[in-house]
């Protein structure tokens, strides 16, 4: 250590003596100080140092500690179950959808019939020749050729509300599902299928979900 | 003693102002092309005096309010309050729709301008030994004008800002072990919460213009301190009274801050204002109206961010569906995508001072025709962006210029964002090292920096030098 002392140079020989042995073989030249052995100062300033560092950083860093309040959240998205067994499904102007609604090869977007905390859980709707599904398509959630997935894309969370021919696509990064085959990936980004959602037929001719989705809605959960 | 004389002499006998007017004779190196950064500069002013007349009349809220205005489209509908505002703005406040497209246009010229002056700081070679700290401080404020024109575009909370707000939630919350918290903190929670708009507006009006300003005086700052750097010299110049070598690079030779550089200023100033204003006059931009609110069940058929941040888009468009979990890590396509490539881009940025490493000081800008490899390197890079870009608007090439589908051209492009740029770069550089007849050795500029290090610049008379 090398900082600058008050008597820095002029006394070499300060090193090699200590007053605490022997205050009385002080030489007549050289009057005991504090800052004679620059040993103990540099010791004391070293600490000092050490002390207002640590102070200091612990001082700014409780002011900091009042950040983490930054991540209250109020207004939580809704994580609990979005369909259950026996919630009609609607189109955007709440009419419950009938069995007829859609004719095959159609298409809508369908909500669950409105409850507190579930406002918007947009869900494709299609239909197919019943034949005409297979791959992963879980057939025991379809219901004469209705099939249900949710709509909401699995890679950055846009509405898949675009269609090439039999395709879904998502019109953000063109990720593309089939519906046919239970929604699978078939090209693009996403990493994993749109959820499907199981359906049926009331005896009057509703459409009624029958459980909630069959997987996380929306990103992740891959 | 004539009334402003004491006037004058008054603040003079206070605040020293003989001793600073040194200061006016700051060279500015006469070259057009240093101009770009004080077109963004410009572009930031007026950025501020626009915000400051929007932030008057918006409300950053999405809490439904019933519309009653000019638009009869929209009349007497429940839309969020944010969007109720900007509709007000653009169609009920006098001046409103030129004040708001001017914002608009100018933050497309602020993110332009900088994206222009970089490319000449790298091609010119200005970023070298010692202007390596203000190359950093550059990037730094590159990724604050991208962060300023995101969350200024979520705000009115249309259709396309909440579909591109929800797409950067995701992203954020897809970087692993973090994510969650950054999402709480950005965007207030899962997207879109009461609390994403607030927290957006308040990082946009404050929080980031604040940043911009504290590096743009820093970059003025260093700027200053070690001055322009300047074209090769072809002879020695005879400045007023003195004659300066043409190899001397303790000298910068150029136009006086004031009053020629204070007049050049002012007509690029206007010139900036005059553009600007022609665009909002004429081109609308970002038409609300037409795009609707926010709705939460849809996503419009087309959609793309601005054109500075396509090339992030184009890697999100590109990358398969990847998921790896190592521990309690996730790492999926939206954070490589959207996040690692991004990053490892501007890190590539960062560090390249650092890779095309100056020993001596250097205060000429080089010719890029006379530095092969470091000039095929920025037209590699240029092609990638582009490239990249061109992926972002897959769907547009694909369906409407070459009338087939993403699935086929996807691969073309990974293909060519992964050929191309070498490809480029590896002609550039053969080009410039046998072309054109210039010197073989390439390492030495053409006018070799003398090396001495900075010692002050004798005082030049006629205002020619620095300090």
């Amino acid at each position: 250590m090398d900082y600058p002392k008050p008597d820095d140079g002029d006394d070499e020989s300060a090193d090699d003596y200590c007053p605490c042995e022997d205050p009385t073989a002080v030489p007549e030249t050289t009057q005991p100080s504090i800052f004679a052995d620059d040993r103990g100062e540099l010791k004391r300033r070293d600490f000092a140092k050490f002390l207002a560092t640590a102070g200091g950083l612990t001082a700014i860093a409780s002011l900091a500690a009042p950040l983490s309040g930054l991540t209250q959240v109020f207004e939580r998205g809704y994580s609990g179950p979005v369909y259950a067994d026996g919630i009609h499904l609607v189109d955007g102007e709440g009419q419950r959808v009938t069995e007829s609604t859609l004719s095959e090869g159609g298409q809508m977007t369908v909500f669950p019939e409105p409850r507190p905390g579930i406002e918007d859980a947009p869900t494709l709707l299609v239909r197919f020749p019943e034949d005409q599904y297979g791959g992963d398509t879980n057939m025991a959630f379809t219901v004469n050729g209705y099939a249900a997935y949710s709509k909401v894309c699995t890679h950055a969370g846009c509405m898949v509300s675009n269609r090439e021919g039999n395709t879904l696509v998502c019109p953000c990064h063109f990720g593309k599902f089939d519906p046919l085959s239970g929604a699978a990936v078939t090209d693009g980004p996403p990493g994993r299928a749109l959820p499907q959602l199981p359906i049926t037929v009331t005896s009057d001719g509703y459409l009624v979900a029958t459980g909630d989705f069959e997987g996380a809605v929306g990103p992740g959960g891959n | 003693m004539s009334r402003a004389k004491q006037v004058y002499d008054w603040f003079d006998s206070r605040l020293d102002l003989e001793n600073g007017q040194t200061f006016l004779g700051k060279a500015f190196p006469a070259e057009d092309s240093f101009l770009l950064g004080e077109v963004a500069v410009f572009c930031f002013l007026l950025l501020i005096l626009t915000g400051v007349f929007l932030g008057f009349f918006y409300e950053p809220s999405t809490s439904d309010v019933e519309y009653d205005g000019p638009v009869a489209e929209f009349q007497g509908e429940e839309m969020p309050e944010a969007f109720v505002s900007v509709l007000h703005i653009t169609y009920a406040v006098p001046f409103g729709m030129f004040i708001r497209r001017l914002h608009h246009w100018a933050a497309h010229l602020f993110v332009a301008s900088i994206g222009l002056h970089m490319l000449r700081v790298f091609f010119t070679g200005a970023y070298r030994n010692p202007r390596e700290p203000n190359w950093i401080v550059g990037t730094g404020l590159a990724v604050l004008a991208m962060g300023a024109a995101y969350t200024g575009y979520a705000l009115p909370f249309d259709e396309f800002a909440a579909t591109a707000t929800g797409i950067g939630y995701n992203l954020t919350v897809s970087i692993p072990l973090v994510g969650d918290f950054l999402g709480e903190i950005v965007f207030g929670g899962e997207f879109p919460t009461s609390a994403t708009i607030p927290r957006l507006y308040f990082l946009h009006v404050l929080i980031i213009p604040l940043a911009i300003m504290g590096l743009l005086a820093i970059h003025m700052y260093i700027l200053i301190r070690q001055k322009h750097t300047e074209a090769p010299r072809e002879d020695d110049i005879e400045t007023g009274s003195e004659r300066v070598d043409r190899e001397d690079d303790g000298v910068i030779v150029g136009l006086p801050a004031f009053p020629n550089q204070a007049a050049v200023s002012a007509v690029v100033f206007f010139l900036t204002a005059a553009v600007l204003s022609l665009l909002a006059g004429l081109l609308p931009v970002h038409n609300v109206a037409e795009y609707g609110p926010n709705d939460p069940a849809s996503t419009p058929a087309l959609i793309m961010p601005d054109w500075f941040l396509m090339w992030v888009y184009g890697f999100l468009k590109l990358l398969p569906g990847i998921a790896v979990d190592i521990g309690p890590v996730h790492i999926n396509s939206e954070f490589l995508g959207g996040i690692v490539l991004p990053g490892l881009v501007f890190g590539a940025i960062l560090v390249w001072p650092f890779v095309d490493r100056t020993p001596e000081p250097t205060h000429f800008t080089v010719d890029p025709l006379e530095r092969p490899w470091q000039t095929a390197v920025g037209v590699a890079a240029v092609a990638f962006v582009m490239i990249a870009s061109i992926a972002g608007m897959n769907n547009i090439l694909a369906n409407q210029v070459l009338n087939s589908s993403t699935n086929v051209v996807n691969p073309v492009l990974t293909a060519a964002l992964l050929l191309v740029p070498p490809l480029f770069g590896a002609i550039t550089y053969l080009l410039l090292r046998d072309g054109d007849g210039s010197p073989p050795a390439d390492e030495e500029e053409g006018v070799a920096a003398d090396g001495g290090t900075d010692t002050a610049a004798s005082p030049e008379p006629g205002g020619d030098a620095d300090d």
